[in-house]
């Protein structure tokens, strides 16, 4: 079949749309927090919930005993989840003699179990008949009409065919189908794991599987016909169009349908959805492979599957399928019963003996008995369930009293009621937390200082940084601030050694500038590779400029493909590895070229690139290598002269060898003009120029609110973590540096700022920073608490004096912090010395069987944007992102507006991530890491074969099967004019979306007037006044 | 001066959210279109309200524009190919006719016939 052009990019615009809702998975090496449900987002909270819960086939919120525990232990408002049972009772019909709001909080506080099942036979007349005892009046079988409309409701839709087939035979070719398709993936998408590559990637994942498919003869076996279904279509889009129209799946019905085909192995799909997207990533410029090639290897298969067991007399295609409920609904019934799931175990037995006779009379009589025997039991149950709520509410005598009707009433109320439940759990538990938060916060705005402090520190707003800043600031005259962990410097780092650029900032961003980090002595001088390069330049004076020809900046001008295999391979790889032992100290190249720097180092890396080449080629000695020939070989490759004679004398080439060789450099070296130019613009983009540094750096102070009063030393704080044999290791590293650790840009906005240019143009624009104020980078590990400063040579020696205290200060804070931590990691939790908590915390570092090193980011639940002085006093307990804020100097809004779109939105991802990694860390999240084996060298699947798992590991989130992260909307709180703070969030469309929406909780707190303000279900609500609010002691007590 | 042949054509201005220009741009490309032309930091308004333009942390967040121009037969094709795209997202496609002096630039015709 061939399609027409419209219909097959029809096609490809129905997969896209099809994959939304599958949230992108980033690979492991540098692990992105996002919302899982993240496709649903433009939906308020509660439907998306539901539909992912549909989707996912997951839970989203957590089961009704573990509230109850929280409850138990004051993490709930009873006082709001009373209300909230108040105002859905008022709604709802009343019950003649039933106080419904006191049925329902007994149902919430006494009982476990979930109380208003589905029946899907027994009708209220039953359960009443079952509750009074009196007996069931005879009932009917279902009509006809009835049943088929339940079974095509169940079967057909956009319910995928082979699942709709498991559940009648119980032939699990949902199960083989996954398996396959997961192989499949395996090999196309490795990136370096497996020791024998596919073969063909080149031509794309479809293009690639397909030719290996036709010729496997372990499927043909297996009588899998999978070169027949290949033979009527040549492209993925028509492969898809002929399964579908195949198995008879109507067109409107396919977007759906895909989504639920994608949605089961949503960890490969979300994978491939966010590869085929990624910029500049490098597996997927050479073997690209798309959702569009994914869904036709995973359609083949199905149709070989379901033609195979279709050999059977099974019904395997939409129409069989019509045919066999309208044709013998009873039959499909039971089928669907005993193979679904949801059979009656008692009548199992007979059950599946009748369809194994198939006599018709023989099913009928099943049918009637199965279908009383079902009403009958589900009739018995739901009373029971009744009758057990009746017995916590006190209303046992009402309950028997109930009318038939009446008891349909409250069925009813019951069902609603336990279908936002969730919600209301999550609602009173978010409000105990936010009156937590607003009873201790402190509305005094600070007094005017009357002298500096010692020093200033800048923390990311990681919740991990909340608890080392309380101890810094306790150590001594501190003062700490909060900012994204990338100190809003968007960087591309080129690292010493290796070839290739890292992107150090959100993965919103895209870095415009390169750094380069250069060593600061001098090289090792046993570097075969390097030193043939360096030779070629020594007609180069200058020196600033020779570090460029250097491994990095081959990689940075050719890529490094052409490094390691083409140039230098295995002198480049040995290298590689010895300057990871011991790396030496060095510095960041952080301003621009000029022209003619950029020129030189072109033309430096083009010679010495020549002068490999030729020995590579034509095996010539160094001495024979002239200067003449290798310019002769540059002019000639670049088109500025016909010939390369000495080359060609040399060794002895006729004029067409000759100009095969300069094609070759051309080609193959890439000495040609066009590619001259672009490297030319790659070594533009290294650097900032002078504006941009000071725009840098004036906007990380101003967001902070930090444009005086500075000290002698204003630490730029990053964090990183380190563990040991931990794929999540990228997970507890810094997000806004997008998985890495923030020590880099660190350095980079330090060494911006200590420049004197820059300082002077920053005076300029009204931010004075004295002479004496020195910005020093340091590095917070957060696995073990310490604080180490970096680039100290660069410092002033006037400073020297201070660094001792400097240094104590950061210590104690780090013992303390550990101290603080220690018991939350430990099993019994034990009181120690801050001696002996920091050497635990530096040994969980160090420990490859540690599966839990640090608990990361679990416990966030806070988002606070505003002064120090509104939290100073407020121990949080690492559980709030903190980003320091100054309204008064922020009257246009701008600054605020940044930090909504920005750091708050990572938050919101970091916050939902968790938040589902807690309420079913078996479908959102990813299960235990025991069992945890690395795929492909980007992620992570459970045991040999499946999916790859999503989502934070339960030792991340749960505590020895509870939740150790308390799953709760992001309770975000702005410090500013109410006026001020709303036309932020109407502005930022992102942020207003999530608001309206319910994905975070947002509170404004006016400084100026004292009052504050939450936003709840599409309203501004005044709260009472933060002081006058007393949070009453959660006693335990039974209703 | 020497004679200009205009040549007919149709231009297609799409206006989309910026998160989806890969999407667009590759749609575009595998219809075989020759060229097109991308403005970013749109602003407008819709049915779902003003959309403030400014670029702000988040490069996402901004509308685009994606002027294509195509010959008349490619025209069905790529509107049946956007169809399940805006079903389910805002955005707009304008057609108009337009004429071009450098037809090769935009059409296989235009190097047959000498151009």
């Amino acid at each position: 079949m061939s399609l027409s052009l419209g219909e097959k990019l029809k096609i490809r615009s129905t997969v896209y749309v099809a994959g939304e809702p599958i949230p992108f998975f980033w690979p492991m090496r540098s692990f992105i927090h996002h919302n899982p449900l993240h496709g649903l987002e433009h939906l308020p909270f509660p439907e998306a919930v539901e539909q992912g819960e549909r989707l996912f086939h997951a839970r989203g919120y957590l089961p009704r005993h573990e509230y109850q525990r929280y409850l138990a232990a004051g993490e709930v408002d009873r006082e709001r989840l009373a209300a909230d049972v108040a105002a859905f009772a008022n709604r709802r019909e009343a019950v003649a003699g039933i106080d419904l709001q006191q049925w329902l909080m007994a149902l919430l506080t006494e009982v476990e179990a979930p109380v208003a099942l589905s029946p899907t036979l027994a009708a209220t007349e039953d359960v009443h008949a079952a509750l009074t005892g009196a007996t069931p009046a005879a009932g009917s079988a279902p009509d006809a009409a009835a049943l088929t409309r339940g079974l095509r409701a169940e079967l057909l839709g956009s319910r995928p065919v082979y699942e709709a087939v498991d559940t009648l035979y119980g032939t699990e070719i949902g199960e083989e189908l996954d398996e396959l398709v997961v192989k499949s993936c395996l090999d196309f998408f490795d990136e370096g794991q497996s020791s024998w590559g596919m073969p063909g990637r080149e031509q794309g994942f479809f293009a690639a599987w397909r030719e290996l498919a036709i010729r496997n003869g372990r499927l043909f076996l297996r009588g899998l016909h999978i070169e027949r279904i290949l033979a009527r279509a040549s492209g993925p889009e028509e492969v898809i169009a002929h399964v579908m129209r195949t198995l008879g799946v109507p067109e409107s019905q396919w977007a759906a349908y895909f989504t639920r085909e994608l949605a089961r192995l949503h960890g490969w799909a979300g994978f491939i959805r966010w590869r085929s997207h990624a910029k500049h990533y490098h597996w997927s410029e050479h073997f690209p492979g798309d959702l569009v090639d994914l869904l036709a290897v995973r359609l083949t298969f199905a149709l070989a599957l379901l033609t195979e067991r279709g050999r059977r007399n099974l019904a395997t295609t939409v129409d069989a399928l019509e045919r066999t409920i309208e044709g013998r609904p009873r039959e499909t019934y039971l089928r669907h019963e005993l193979h679904g799931g949801t059979i009656l175990p008692a009548q199992a037995l007979k059950v599946e003996q009748a369809l194994a006779r198939a006599k018709p009379e023989r099913i009928d009589r099943v049918f009637a008995d199965y279908v009383g025997a079902k009403r009958a039991h589900e009739a018995r149950r739901q009373a029971e369930r009744l009758q057990e709520l009746a017995a916590a509410a006190g209303g046992r005598d009402a309950l028997g009293q109930l009318s038939a009707e009446a008891l349909g009433s409250l069925l009813d109320s019951l069902q609603a009621f336990e279908r936002s439940e969730g919600m209301v759990w999550l609602r009173a538990m978010e409000a105990r937390a936010t009156g937590r938060l607003l009873r201790d916060v402190n509305l005094t705005p600070p007094a005017p200082r009357e002298k500096r402090p010692f020093a200033q520190a800048l923390f990311c707003i990681d919740t991990r940084s909340e608890r080392i800043r309380r101890h810094l600031e306790g150590a001594g005259d501190y003062q700490t601030y909060g900012i994204a962990g990338f100190f809003g410097v968007p960087v591309s780092f080129m690292e010493l050694g290796k070839g290739s650029e890292t992107h150090l900032c959100p993965v919103l961003l895209t870095p415009k500038n390169v750094v380069m980090e250069m060593p600061v002595g001098a090289r090792q001088p046993d570097m075969a590779a390097v030193t043939v390069l360096e030779k070629a330049l020594h007609e180069l004076k200058e020196s600033v400029v020779s570090p460029f020809v250097t491994v990095e900046a081959i990689g940075l001008l050719f890529g490094l493909d052409m490094v390691g295999k083409t140039l230098i391979p295995r002198q480049y790889n040995q290298w590689r590895q010895h300057l990871h032992e011991d790396k030496p100290a060095t510095h960041l190249l952080l301003d621009k070229l000029d022209r003619e720097q950029a020129d030189s180092i072109v033309r430096a890396v083009q010679r010495a690139v020549i002068v490999k080449a030729v020995e590579q080629e034509y095996e010539l000695e160094t001495e024979q290598i002239t200067d003449t020939l290798v310019r002769e070989l540059r002019e000639a490759a670049m088109g500025h002269q016909e010939r390369a004679p000495e080359l060609a004398g040399a060794v002895r080439l006729d004029g067409e060898a000759e100009q095969a060789f300069l094609q070759r450099l051309r080609q193959v070296y890439r000495i040609d003009p066009a590619f001259a130019r672009l490297q030319m613009e790659q070594l533009g983009r290294i650097g900032f120029t002078l504006d941009e540094q000071v725009g840098f750096v004036g906007q990380a102070l101003r967001a902070i609110g930090l444009t005086e009063g500075f000290s002698r030393f204003i630490l730029l704080v990053g964090h990183g973590s380190t563990s040991e044999n931990n794929p999540y290791e990228s997970a507890l590293d810094c997000g806004a540096c997008g998985g890495d650790h923030g020590l880099v840009n660190a350095r980079v906005l330090a060494q911006m700022a200590n420049k004197a240019e820059v300082r002077e143009r920053l005076r300029e624009q009204g931010i004075d920073i004295p002479d004496d104020a020195w910005f020093a980078p340091a590095l917070h590990n957060t696995t073990t608490d310490e604080v180490q400063l970096f680039d100290l040579d660069h410092m002033p020696p006037s400073h020297a004096v201070y660094i001792d205290r400097l240094h104590n200060g950061l210590t104690a804070a780090s013992r303390r912090c550990a101290q603080e931590r220690m018991p939350t990691l430990q099993i019994e939790p034990s009181e120690e010395e801050p001696g002996d908590a920091y050497r635990e915390a530096r040994r969980n570092s160090m420990d490859w069987s540690q599966v839990r090193p640090e608990w990361g980011l679990s416990g966030n639940a806070y988002f606070i944007i505003g002064r120090r002085a509104l939290t100073r006093d407020l121990p949080l307990e690492g559980r709030a992102f903190l980003h320091s804020y100054d309204y008064r100097i922020d009257p246009k809004r701008r600054l605020l507006e940044t930090i909504l779109t920005g750091p708050l939105v990572v938050g919101q991802w970091i916050n939902m991530e968790h938040y589902f990694s807690t309420v079913d860390n078996e479908r959102f999240g990813s299960g235990s890491k025991v069992y945890h084996n690395v795929a492909g060298r980007f992620g992570v699947m459970t045991g040999n074969l499946g999916d790859l798992r999503t989502g934070l590991p339960s030792q991340t989130v749960l505590d020895q099967g509870r939740p150790y992260h308390q799953p709760l909307r992001l309770i975000t709180v702005i410090e500013a004019p109410l006026e001020q703070a709303r036309a932020a969030v109407e502005n930022v469309i992102a942020v207003k979306h999530l608001v309206r929406n319910g994905w975070i909780r947002l509170v404004v707190i006016d400084p100026e007037s004292g009052k504050v303000t939450a936003y709840d279900e599409g309203e501004w609500v005044d709260q009472p006044a933060a002081s006058a609010q007393s949070i009453p002691e959660e006693s335990v007590h039974h209703a | 001066m020497h004679n200009l042949n205009f040549s007919p054509l149709k231009k297609l201005e799409i206006i989309l959210g910026g998160e989806y220009q890969s999407f667009a741009t590759d749609l575009l490309d595998r219809a075989g279109v020759k060229g097109y032309t991308i403005m970013h930091n749109l602003s407008g308004k819709g049915s779902h309200g003003f959309h403030e333009g400014h670029l702000m942390f988040n490069e996402d967040d901004v509308l685009i524009m994606i002027i294509a121009a195509v010959p008349e037969d490619m025209v069905e094709p790529i509107l049946e190919g956007f169809a399940p795209f805006f079903n389910e997202h805002s955005g707009v496609v304008f057609i108009s006719d337009i004429q071009v002096t450098r037809l090769v630039k935009f059409s296989d015709q235009g190097a047959e016939s000498g151009e």
